[in-house]
């Protein structure tokens, strides 16, 4: 069918995005995979969804970051407590050099204590590298309020990993 | 982009495990075999399953609905004339009764009483008896 592209090339293509977002997201790795595979699903049974569509990738991570956040409201206040402080979940790729290992563990445990709001637009922003407007079409924000977000949330980063960033630096 | 979130940027993120995929996309096209079958059965298992796709139990659960719904009304039916068959005849009381309310309303309308069976019927008694009452 035409304009429909087939479900493995959106998967080679887009998965590995969207996986690192929804992994960054819900820090679980089951969550993670139960969302992506129902992501697929659906586009799988109605293709029709992309038709039109002009920015895939954009498309399909506001889809996973839609979806991830009806999964964390369903879940309960404890899960969502917890899941504020997971850590041990990185989203990050594990690393050889010691004290390459030590800031990315930093990293994902100071990412893991941002609100989600502001979580998701740092990773947007520093490992799509999508601008301030393209994420506030993603997730239906004026830009302000996006940039504002990222502000925030790199400020408090900042803070949290300046000593361990001014040593290894 | 500040030299902070510069390297920030640089820090990698995990990449998809690689047995997802197989997975993912088997749970995501899961009717290739039924679409090169090509039969009208893999047709028709093709529409069944779309139809009855994300709510199988209780499309299942309806039909039960209507198979038990189906089986009571044809047991009634089957039941029905063995019962009125069987019912036993009115009882005399009852009888009298309802001769008492037919001679009631006979009176009432002014229409003869028990006429004979031999005698035909006229055609419209009610439009007399409405005319006794008009009057």
């Amino acid at each position: 069918m035409p304009g429909c592209p087939p479900i493995e090339r959106l998967y080679d293509e887009h998965a590995g995005a969207l996986y690192a977002l929804l992994l960054n997201f819900t820090r679980d790795e089951a969550d993670t995979r139960d969302l992506l595979q129902d992501l697929f699903v659906k586009l799988a049974r109605e293709p029709g969804r992309l038709t039109g569509v002009r920015e895939e990738r954009a498309f399909l991570l506001r889809l996973a970051h839609n979806a991830a956040v009806d999964l964390m409201r369903r879940r309960s206040s404890r899960d969502r407590t917890r899941e504020g402080f997971a850590a041990e979940i990185s989203p990050f790729a594990p690393a050889d050099d010691p004290d390459e290992a030590t800031f990315r563990r930093e990293l994902a445990a100071a990412l893991g204590e941002l609100p989600a709001e502001q979580r998701v637009v740092v990773h947007l922003k520093l490992w799509e590298g999508l601008t301030f407007e393209e994420i506030a079409a993603l997730l239906e924000l004026p830009p302000n309020t996006a940039a504002s977000r990222y502000r925030r949330g790199v400020d408090k980063l900042r803070g949290r990993l300046r000593p361990l960033y001014d040593e290894i630096k | 982009m500040n030299e902070f979130e510069q390297r920030l940027r640089r820090v990698p993120v995990k990449s998809i495990p690689n047995d997802w995929r197989a997975e993912i996309l088997a749970a995501a096209v899961p009717a290739p075999a039924v679409k090169a079958r090509g039969s009208w059965l893999g047709w028709l298992r093709a529409r069944i399953h779309d139809v009855l796709w994300p709510h199988p139990q209780a499309w299942a659960g309806l039909a039960a609905v209507w198979v038990v719904i189906l089986l009571l009304h044809f047991s009634q039916r089957d039941e029905s004339p063995a019962r009125w068959s069987n019912s036993a005849p009115p009882s005399p009381a009852l009888l009298a009764e309802l001769r008492q309310q037919q001679q009631w309303l006979v009176e009432l309308l002014g229409v003869p009483a028990a006429p004979d069976a031999d005698r035909p019927r006229t055609r419209s008694p009610r439009t007399q008896s409405v005319r006794i009452l008009m009057a």
